[in-house]
């Protein structure tokens, strides 16, 4: 029997004031038209804080993994007793993703579509929940054919 | 050639934990979401992480 063990951590920061032609806020799917890009006419940042730098949709400040694993060689009292195994868990932990106070763009009233304008900056609300998640792994191998 | 068999099991515990709030204060001009910050549903994406799954595999090397 055989085991080991190893920790990862990232940290990460992925801020800006455009995620990108899809959204993952708003859910909107029309390449190049985003909102978060148009400038309207009138003066520079009417549209409220849409330029406004701010954590993105998949920014995630830390994440740690712990890996476990475990090699069984053989096992006496078992149908499998001549085939190696392996186990594998794993405990994931992530930082919650900001989350923003999206209005529709009432002053002008250019955008009126919901989900438009993140008012006071994105993240402003704070994160959503930290996250952990356990996975496990079982690996069965059979003998080479060519042994 | 090797014959190795694979079984993966996610979210071992089926916890159930926000994943993506709805995020939209408004739904137009005046009207308020009475869904704000509860778990998303745009684009039928899940607010939620996903829940337990099993995922059975086999694995062929020669």
């Amino acid at each position: 029997m055989v085991g080991s063990c190893c920790q990862t951590s990232e940290l990460q920061v992925f801020v800006g004031n455009y995620e990108g032609h899809l959204r993952n806020d708003n859910g909107q799917t029309d390449p190049g038209i985003s909102s978060l890009f148009d400038f309207t006419a009138g003066d520079f940042n009417l549209l409220g804080d849409q330029f406004q730098v701010g954590p993105l949709n998949t920014d995630r400040r830390f994440i740690s993994e712990y890996l476990w694993q475990l090699l069984v060689q053989q096992r006496p009292h078992n149908a499998w007793r001549w085939f190696p195994e392996w186990f594998e868990s794993r405990r994931w932990f992530a930082h919650g993703v900001g989350q923003s106070n999206q209005r529709v763009s009432a002053d002008p009233p250019v955008y009126l579509n919901a989900g438009e304008i993140p008012v006071g900056g994105r993240g402003k609300l704070g994160r959503t929940p930290f996250y952990t998640s356990l996975i496990c792994m079982r690996i069965i191998r059979l003998p080479s054919m060519n042994e | 050639m090797k014959v190795s068999f694979i079984a993966d099991f996610f979210n071992v515990t089926n916890s159930r934990r926000l994943r993506l709030p709805d995020q939209f204060r408004q739904l137009d001009l005046g009207a308020d979401n009475p869904d704000f910050l509860q778990p998303s549903t745009i684009n039928l994406t899940s607010g939620f992480h996903l829940p337990f799954a099993l995922r059975l595999g086999a694995r062929f090397e020669f």
